[in-house]
This record gives C-alpha cells, structure tokens and sequence, in this order.
C-alpha cells in the first residue's frame, strides 16, 4: 500500500477542501504544525477513510458528529465531512471514499444518528460492490494491525504491556503482532483441517452404520460425535464470551490505568477523612483528661503549704502526747500520795508519815496537774489528730508531669489533624470535578469482570474435561471399528487419519513458525535498538514469548525498569522489526514520534525511519524536529514538508513548504 | 462570730478574666479556673479581706460540695472565722494575679505556670 493523495472537506478543523499529493517516491514527508492547529486530526482522517472510526489519543472513539468543521457548521449551516484516501496496492490504484452527510430531513444534525454514512473503493476504473470493498480492504490493511502502522507516538508505551503476562492489553497487542507477522495463515489452516477431522470422523460413522456388523457401533459413534459438538459449541460459546470479557478487561484496564491516579486521591482523601476523625476523637480524649488534671490543680499547688501545715501539726501532736504521757504519770504518783496521805502511812516502806515528810508530801500532792488539764490535752490530741486527717485529704500530687505527657499528645493529634486537613483540601481542591460514583463504579465493574472471568474459566475447564472424556470414548468406538474388514469404512478411517496428521503438522507448524519467528523480530528488533540507542553498555534486546521486548545489558543482565524515552525507543525498534518480517506492507504515518525523546535519539531515529518502510509520514511540532536538523539528517530520503497553517481556531489549511 | 457567706462570687473584672482563663487554658468549669486562682494566691502568700464589688457566682454548697475546701483553709488559716469569705478574696486577687501574669507574658501556659508555681522539689 502506498498513499497518493489525501483529500479531506470539512473534517475538524480543515474547512473546505483540503488537498494533499504525496510524493511518488519512497521516502520521508514531514507535516508540521504546532499544538491544536490539526496534526492528530490528520491522522484520524486516514483512520476514518479506512476504518470508517475516529480515535483520541487515549485510543476512545469519538462521536463522529463532532467531527464536522465548527465553522462550517456555525457560519455555513454545512454539517458532515468527507475523505478521499488515493493509494496503490499490488499494482492496482484504488480511490476511497467515505462521508458523513446528514440524513433526508435533518437540517440541525445532533447525534451520529442524524448521518448517513457512504463508502466507495474505486479500484482501478470499478466501483467495488459493498462486500468486495470490505474484503479488499481488510486484505489492503486489516484495521487489527493499523495501530502498526498508523499510530501517535505518546502510546508508545503501551509496548511495555506485553512485558507483563497478565496484562490483556498486551494479550491484544500480541494478536495484532501475530496478525500482521502473518501467523494466523497457519492457525486457520490448523482450524480447517480441524473441521475437515470433525467431516471425516462423521463420514466414519455413517460408513459403520451402513454396515450391518458396524451399525451399533456406528450408531454410538455418531450419538458420541453429536455429544462433543454440543459439548464444543458450548465450550466455543463460553470461550467467546470470555474473549468479550477479556476486550471489556482490557478496555477497562485503560481507563483504570488513566484514572489510576484519581483513585489514589480518592482512596487517600478516604483515608484522610478517617485520620482526621481517629484524631479528633483522641484529641477529645486528651482534652477531657487534661481537663479532669486541670479541676484538681489547686490542689497540687498548694500540696507543698498542706504538707509543711501538716507536718507541723503533727510535731504538735507529738508533743502534746508525751505532754500527756507524763501527764498521766504524774496524776497517778499523786493519787498514790494522796492515799498515803490518807493512811498517815507510806505506800512503800510502810512508815508513818509525821512531821516535815508529811508537809512535803501535801505540798508536792498540791503541785500536781488538776484533773481538768488531763482531758484538756487529751481534746487538743483529738483535734490535732482530725486536723492532720483532713489535711493529709487534701494533700494531692502535682501531676505536672501527666499533665505534660497529656499536653504532649494534644500538641501532637493537633498537628496530626492540621497536616490530614491540609493534605485532604489540597486533594479537595484536586478532586472537586471528580465524579467519585463513576470512578468508584467502574473499579466494582472490574472487579465483576474478573470474577465473571474467573468462572467462564472454571466453566471451560470443566467442558475440556468433558470434551477430554468423550474423545477418548470416540477414541475407543472408532478403534472398536477398525476391527472389522469394511472398504468404505477403511475409506473414511485414511480420510480421516490424514487430515489428524496434517492437523498436528499445522500445530507443530505454528509453534515453529511462532518461535522462528520471535528469534527474527528479536534479531532485527536489536539491530535497530543499537542504531537507536545512545547507551554504550546496551547489547540487545531480549523477546518474551508475548513479543515483549527487554534491554540487555553487555554484562548479560536485563534492565527490569526503562525510562519513557528508552520505553519509546525500544517501542520503535519493535515496530520496524515487525515491518521487516511481515508480509503485509503499508506507509507508517507516525503522529508527534519524538515528544519523549532527547536530541540525540531524535537523530538516530530520523536517520533510521527510510529503512522501516517505503513511505514515512511525521506529524510533528517544530520544536520536536526542527526543519533545518529533519533537512540535514534525512538528506535525500525527504521527500517533501508540509506546514498546517492557522486561519482562525477552527480553521486550518495545508501548505506545501517549498 | 461573724458570720460567713452563703454565696460567693467574682468582680466583673476578675469574671472577665477568669472566662478568659477558662476559654485558653481548657477548665472543664469556671469554678475549676476559681479554685486555680485561690490556690494561686495562698501560694503567693496573700492576704483576705473584704472584697468591694463582687458578684454573686456560686452558691458555696455546689462550689464546695463535701466542704473539703472551708476544712482546708481552716486548717491552713486557723485565725479565719469565715472561711467562704477568705475563698472569695483569695480566688478575687488569684485572678489578679493571674491577669497581671498574662499582661507580662503572653504566652505564658497554664502548665509552665504551674511548673514555676510548684517549683522543682516538690514534682
């Protein structure tokens, strides 16, 4: 395939018609144009002319009624859009045509549905009917495989999924690679041949039964044969809906990769809202402690004057006891006295008290304490004692140490709560546009599907096992069968053997051709890689049984993680292997390939470009390849410059730089 | 003897003062910030007299419920005959003291305070 000319009227921002003749050699054309001027809309032009979609770059479709130039539309009243895609294929010239117009009646249109689409492939001089038109150009460029060779340098990096084995991006990404290597040549044949051991293996069953001496095992062949299709049927069912799983997956792993991040705010502003609550809540606690230490803080601050007061009173006491001690010794000597004195007689020594020992007796009976002055003392004890009691009450710990641990684990809650506070307004602030149900919806529905997934698989596994268990039983009937000596029946035994053999050669086919083919896409994918790369340490690359590829260190490791820029380079090293291998050829048209890329790498892919395909088209920016270096680099393989002029926002036009 | 009061209470200033403490240091009560502030005063050594002014705040029942704080300063105070009225003076120059203490410093808090009042020896 190879383009001629690209006509486009009233698509996006090109009003009118707009008319570009490519170069009819091979080589390189640069379309520039800055930022929103038309660049990606030139790409979805030739999209939509082959496939009849438009895409963004986060690979959705869009609502082709958008599609119309505005200002047609606003100042014209003109609604719809056209391409006219002119290229050759195999010595054939063939003109596409698709447009968009609105519907007999409609004059406003507001949805898809207010267009009619119309598609024509002029092949040389003939229209081509609607059928041949589909085949032909799914034969020209089979839309699995476009994204080789139409396709916008920022997803580049979705090559790195086929890194990862559970990834149904790069399961996808695999079939396209083994689409356009050209594999499923040998799978179909290996799935024919698969129909034509079913047609064989019936024609058996009824060569038995048209035997008298085969008839009953025919019948049971038959009734076995009709039991696996159901079985298989089923299995194919349920393996096609675990297929459309697998497309659902995918494309919701896309939208789960782009809102990745806004899941993480939403989790984190979760988590906050519950940090700050956690927070609040022991702050609360802390308060109503702090508080309970703060009513009885008087206390502790008059602790030490109670103390010192009560110590006091009880030197107080003391004395007053041994005051009363000798107190009451001294009343008990004078009760002995006084009834010595009564006696006229001592106590002791039994004399009789006269003259001066008598006197001194009543004098030393008159000195002693009146009896009031005993419980006297004794009152003063009591109080003393009630008064220490009550003060020792009182007496209570400063707790000026609880009280500081308390006010440490305030300050700290406190700040706790103000840095959540201040993280969640800033993801407030982050998410305020954020429909939080639709993203949290679209994780459940992931999840449904895995789930789903899950029991499709344990469906299918448990049909294989059936499906394992009747083949051996029609394994047995048929080996039953070769008993007999039957011509038809050996007839359809050979038939059916050697389509068994050419099936399992298909199958050894496919794994070889697969295997043979990895070790060229590798081969060449590392030739390239080393033109490309500006590390001298890089060897190679390694490929993975999904087609993924991995760079290889001179010391024989693998580099586990790439930067963007190596991820895109190895992208492109992928892309021209795959060029070089498959049978089907076609112009590469890459939209802003450099955007990741430093100067130097810039260079070695611009000087690599001609030998990945005859014709090259670069939609890029001029501050990504600047015209003077894109001049130098590719000398003689720049075919011709284009530049998308600005008119008004919604107005570009196509010049040719001359 | 004379006798002692049956309600107790703040000059309007020293109410202000005490909202004030209450508000910035965290008291659960306002009597809480008043019993601080007598502390605060027998710990500074003040004196009692007649206070000119005050207005009533708290009956002397629910400010001292199980009269642990007459008992007290009773005890500290023996030549005291009317223990509530000696409360309501000290907690009234507690609270000027207090006042004067946040003029000069503040951002002084109430536990520094307490630190400087209870002094090391006696933690």
């Amino acid at each position: 395939m190879f383009f001629k000319s690209i006509s486009l009227t009233n698509f996006g921002p090109y009003k009118g018609e707009q008319r570009i003749e490519f170069p009819s050699d091979a080589g390189v054309s640069i379309i520039y144009g800055e930022n929103r001027r038309g660049k990606t809309t030139l790409l979805n032009a030739i999209r939509y002319a082959l496939f009849g979609k438009v895409i963004t770059r986060g690979d959705r479709l869009i609502a082709l009624h958008q599609i119309g130039n505005w200002e047609a539309a606003a100042e014209e009243a003109k609604y719809g859009f056209k391409v006219v895609l002119a290229f050759e294929h195999a010595g054939a010239n063939y003109e596409l045509t698709r447009e968009h117009r609105p519907r007999a009646g409609v004059t406003r249109p507001e949805t898809d549905l207010d267009y009619q689409q119309d598609c024509f492939l002029r092949k040389d001089t003939v229209v081509l009917g609607p059928d041949q038109r589909d085949v032909e150009l799914s034969r020209i460029m089979p839309e699995t495989v476009s994204r080789f060779f139409l396709f916008d340098g920022e997803l580049l990096q979705q090559y790195e999924e086929l890194l990862r084995d559970e990834s149904e991006m790069g399961r996808n990404i695999k079939v396209a690679i083994e689409r356009i290597l050209g594999v499923p040549v040998l799978t179909n044949g290996r799935a024919d041949l698969s129909e034509l051991f079913k047609d064989a293996q019936n024609r058996e069953a009824k060569a038995a039964q048209k035997n008298q001496k085969t008839q009953s095992l025919g019948n049971q062949h038959e009734a076995l044969l009709g039991q696996r299709d159901s079985l298989q049927s089923e299995t194919n069912r349920l393996k096609g809906e675990l297929e459309s799983l697998r497309a659902s997956k995918a494309s919701r792993e896309e939208e789960l990769r782009k809102s990745e991040r806004t899941k993480s705010l939403l989790d984190e502003r979760a988590k906050l809202q519950s940090v700050i609550a956690t927070a609040e809540s022991r702050l609360r606690e802390k308060e109503e402690k702090r508080s309970e230490l703060l009513a009885i803080a008087w206390k502790g601050l008059l602790n030490r004057r109670i103390r010192a007061m009560r110590e006091s009173l009880e030197i107080d006491l003391r004395i007053s006891r041994e005051d009363y001690q000798r107190a009451v010794l001294a009343a008990d000597l004078a009760e002995r006295l006084r009834k010595a004195l009564d006696e006229d007689r001592c106590g002791s020594c039994g004399q009789e008290l006269i003259g001066q020992a008598r006197q001194r007796l009543i004098n030393t009976v008159s000195e002693a304490l009146p009896e009031g002055e005993l419980a006297s003392l004794e009152t003063r004890m009591q109080q003393l004692d009630s008064k220490i009691v009550s003060l020792k009450q009182s007496e209570s710990p400063s707790n000026v140490e609880l009280m500081q641990e308390v006010q440490d684990a305030i300050d700290e809650r406190k700040i706790e709560k103000a840095t959540a506070e201040d993280r969640l307004a800033e993801i407030k602030d982050q998410t305020k546009d954020i429909d939080e149900t639709l993203v949290r919806k679209m994780y459940s529905e992931y999840e449904k599907i895995l789930v789903d997934m899950g029991i499709l698989q344990e469906g299918i596994r448990k049909q294989d096992d059936a499906l394992r268990e009747i083949n051996e039983r029609i394994r047995k009937v048929e080996a039953e069968m070769a008993k007999f000596d039957d011509v038809d029946l050996e007839n359809a035994r050979i038939r059916k053997e050697l389509y068994d053999r050419l099936r399992s050669l298909f199958s050894v086919a496919v794994d070889a051709y697969r295997d043979r083919l990895r070790d060229r896409v590798e081969r060449d994918a590392t030739a390239l890689f080393l033109k490309l790369t500006s590390e001298p340490e890089d060897k190679g690359l390694t490929i993975n049984q999904n087609y993924g590829l991995t760079i290889l260190h001179k010391d024989g490791s693998t580099t586990p993680v790439r930067s963007a820029g190596a991820e895109h380079i190895v992208a492109i090293s992928l892309m021209g292997a795959l060029q070089r291998n498959a049978p089907l050829r076609g112009p590469i048209v890459m939209d802003s390939p450099f955007g990741r890329l430093d100067r130097e790498h810039t260079r070695k892919v611009v000087e690599t470009l001609p030998s990945m395909a005859d014709q090259v088209m670069l939609l890029v920016y001029e501050a990504e390849l600047e015209p003077e270096r894109a001049r130098e680099e590719l000398r003689g393989n720049l075919r011709k410059e284009y530049s998308i002029v600005r008119r008004s926002a919604r107005h570009s036009t196509i010049e040719t730089i001359s | 003897m004379a006798e002692d009061k049956k309600t107790i209470g703040l000059t309007n200033s020293n109410r202000a003062i005490m909202d004030q403490i209450v508000e910035s240091a965290g008291f659960k009560q306002d009597m809480d910030a008043a019993k601080f502030a007598f502390a605060i005063a027998v710990n500074r050594g003040c004196n009692w007299g007649p206070v000119e002014g005050a207005s009533t705040i708290w009956n002397v029942g629910s400010f001292d419920e199980g009269g642990d704080l007459k008992a007290l300063v009773q005890n500290l105070f023996p030549a005291v005959e009317t223990p509530y009225r000696a409360i309501e003076s000290l907690m009234n120059a507690g609270f000027s003291l207090l006042h004067a203490e946040l003029a000069s410093n503040p951002s002084l808090h109430i536990d520094e305070l307490i630190k400087s009042e209870i002094g090391e020896e006696t933690r």
